[in-house]
């Protein structure tokens, strides 16, 4: 167990250094932009890898919603947590890269609009999350949630296109007309960005896991001691009043 | 009796309720017409707004408002436990959610009625020349909104944040109908405006989505 | 056709802590069952997943073999430690409201009758917020009656009530389970539990009989 974690945590880490390489040096200036399609590589990747993670949590909601086993859920929302995290990198990038690129840290742009009301719906999941009492029905809220949400992004993206559809496409994100080095470097950060999303859900997931395990042993623990205060008192159904005292469920 | 009895008969019990001292049209009302008046005030007495402005600050009223009335129909559901009863009854249980959605619609009415009348006058904003198409506009989303609002409610009700939850919630979830709203609320001002079909079918796939999902999930939402 | 209920290998978790492990009941026609045990052993609970209202962690809920829908709701009869009444509703609107939703012809009379029955016609028309702990649960008592089902699920139901309306409620009961009822009650008195037909306890979240 513990040399599967090192060795996955040493492939990240190999991967995010050359990642950073092929970023920051491997790659050339772009003709318009110059240095700064170099923020573009994490700007975008961080948003592909965004929307996936969101889509991984709404999947094992789902998932959840019709096994209710509770690594399902524990998966679901670690995945969206993480998914917050890299909207707000896409966001904070986003506004670096748009500066000097437009003028401003903000814009309507259809993209960071959509990418911030994302952001909105999901921080919205983790209060969401937070604030509910009882494990079972805090899953299958928050997976309802995780559906819904997920399900109103292109909604949202498509509205706000139509909304705000005065700036033009000032650079083709998906890259096809870029020269194959640049292509590379962005196709390489996406690589790097998906391990670490991967990483960082495994990790998760077992913190979760683990929190959830200790608890139940805790509990059992509990009843061990217990029942053997029980026993140690063989007439305790002639005293009702001490069967309060004696904790409940057993294995 | 059939399943169309048995729902009047649970938006009835709301709306009785909602007579017996129950606040929401007059809390919705006082609120928003105090937000109007906020409103006229932040834009520093403007004589005339353009109808896009107008149309934009309509809805953002009419949001507020709802989202914030949404949440004062929980307690008295969970005061004695009465929310348990009709979900004893041999009826299909998402029956209480569109029972639900209606009568909150019907007071969201009520009040976005009286709210929209000082809107025009308290703005100095003239009179819809659609006026048909506007009625249609705020009919069908106050609808989709309410619905949204009943259903984000539904899944907050459990929170301890519930009030702040639910326009945190509702916002994010609808604001392409938000969008399509003010579209074609200006559209409804200055027909000279168009308005795409697009916006339309928005306003549209919310009521379906809004009036399909509770029928799969709601049962599900409120399980213990 | 005669009913029976019946859990088979129910557990029930909240928050990872077992209250009720594999239990494994039948409430027979025209049986009458008590139940009792320390507060928190998951009486309640138990009450809650054979009405339907809470959804078991494992296990299932049947009504005659098969599982229990809506139909099958129609013929229960639930009474739990909340009085399940809306507060802004008269006592009259609450028994009317109930009588709607299961379908009943003559709602108002319906309601009218049982108000009498149970001693609250003069307070038919006072809103339920104002109504004391024992007319609230007489008043819940009707309304559980109301719709005549074939299974009686109590929880305490004797709880607030005085001496006169707690003879009647035992009497109304007891015919109820001649007449081929089932009946199954949570109390809290051993005397209670005596006069019935089948005594259970939950042990260790494990259903006994005592
Ligand atoms: N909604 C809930 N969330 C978490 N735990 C709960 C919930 N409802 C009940 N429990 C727990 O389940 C156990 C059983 O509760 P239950 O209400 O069934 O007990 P009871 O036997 O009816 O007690 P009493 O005699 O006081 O009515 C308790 O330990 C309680 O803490
Ligand atoms: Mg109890």
């Amino acid at each position: 167990m513990t040399k599967r974690w090192i060795a996955g945590i040493g492939v990240v880490g190999i991967l995010g250094w050359l990642c950073q390489y092929f970023a920051f040096i491997g790659s050339p200036p772009e003709k318009s932009m110059g240095n700064l399609i170099r923020i573009l590589y994490f700007h975008a990747s961080s948003a592909w890898i965004a929307f996936l993670s969101f889509g991984v949590a709404a999947f094992f909601a789902l998932c959840y919603l019709i096994r209710r086993r509770p690594i399902l859920d524990q998966i679901s929302s670690s995945s969206a947590e993480i998914g917050v995290m890299y909207t707000t990198v896409t966001l904070i990038t986003g506004s670096l890269w748009a500066k000097p690129i437009w003028n401003a840290w903000w814009t309507w742009d259809p993209r960071l609009t959509t990418t911030l009301i994302l952001w909105f719906l999901y921080v919205g999941y983790l209060l969401l999350r937070g604030s509910i009492e009882g494990l079972e029905r805090r899953a299958v809220v928050s997976g309802v949630y995780a559906i819904i949400a997920v399900a109103d992004v292109p909604v949202i993206h498509f509205a706000v296109e139509w909304w705000n559809s005065i700036h033009p496409q000032v650079i083709d994100e998906t890259g096809i007309n870029m020269p194959g080095s640049m292509l590379f470097a962005l196709m390489f950060a996406f690589v790097a960005f998906f391990a670490i999303y991967v990483l960082l859900l495994a990790v998760r997931t077992r913190q979760e896991a683990q929190r959830q395990r200790l608890y139940r042993l805790r509990r059992e623990i509990q009843e061990v001691r217990g029942r053997a205060a029980d026993k140690l008192q063989p007439d305790i159904s002639a005293h009702p009043q001490l069967q309060m005292s004696v904790p409940k469920g057993s294995k | 009796m059939n399943s169309v009895q048995v729902f009047w008969t649970l938006v009835w019990k709301d709306l009785r309720a909602e007579m017996r001292g129950g606040r929401f049209v007059v809390s919705c009302l006082s609120f928003g017409v105090l937000m109007v008046l906020i409103v006229g005030m932040a834009l520093n007495a403007a004589p005339h707004l353009p109808a896009s402005w107008a149309s934009g600050l309509l809805w953002m009223v009419l949001f507020f408002t709802t989202a914030l009335a949404m949440t004062r129909h929980d307690a008295k559901e969970q005061e004695f436990g009465g929310w348990m009863g009709p979900w004893l009854a041999p009826i299909d249980r998402s029956l209480v959610f569109y029972a639900r959605w209606c009568a909150a619609w019907f007071m969201v009415l009520v009040a976005s009625v009286g709210l929209i009348a000082l809107f025009f006058i308290i703005l100095n904003v003239p009179f819809p020349v659609a006026f048909g198409t506007f009625v249609a506009v705020v009919a069908a989303g106050t609808l989709a909104l309410s619905g949204a609002g009943t259903l984000l409610a539904t899944l907050a009700g459990q929170s301890s944040l519930r009030e702040v939850l639910v326009p945190i919630l509702l916002f994010p979830i609808s604001i392409p109908l938000f969008l399509a709203l003010i579209r074609l609320t200006w559209h409804a001002l200055d027909p000279a405006v168009i308005a795409g079909a697009a916006w339309v079918e928005i306003v549209g796939a919310y009521l379906v989505v809004v009036g399909v999902l509770p029928w799969l999930l709601y049962e599900l939402i409120l399980e213990v | 056709m005669k009913g029976v209920l019946a859990l088979t290998g129910v557990y029930k978790e909240y928050n990872l802590r077992p209250v009720l492990e594999d239990v494994h009941l039948r409430l027979e026609p025209g049986q009458r069952v008590a139940l009792s045990a320390p507060n928190g052993s998951g009486k309640s609970t138990l009450i809650q997943i054979l009405a339907g209202l809470s959804r078991p962690t494992r296990g299932a809920v049947t009504w005659s073999g098969r599982p229990l829908d809506a139909a099958a709701r129609r013929c229960l009869g639930v009474l739990l430690q909340q009085p399940m009444l809306y507060g802004d509703l008269t006592g009259r609107e609450n028994l009317v409201f109930f009588a709607r939703l299961y379908r009943l012809a003559e709602a108002r009379q319906l309601a009218d009758r049982w108000l009498a029955e149970v001693g609250l016609d003069d307070s038919a028309q006072v809103r339920v917020r104002e109504y004391s702990k024992g007319m609230k649960q007489r008043l819940a008592l009707a309304r559980c009656l109301l719709h005549g089902p074939r299974v009686l699920l109590l929880d305490e139901p004797f709880d607030g009530l005085d001496t006169a309306s707690r003879a009647y409620f035992e009497g109304r009961f007891d015919a109820f389970a001649k007449a081929g009822g089932t009946l199954f009650l949570v109390t809290h008195h051993p005397e209670e539990a005596r006069q019935m037909d089948r005594q259970l306890t939950i042990r260790f979240g494990r259903v006994r009989e005592s």
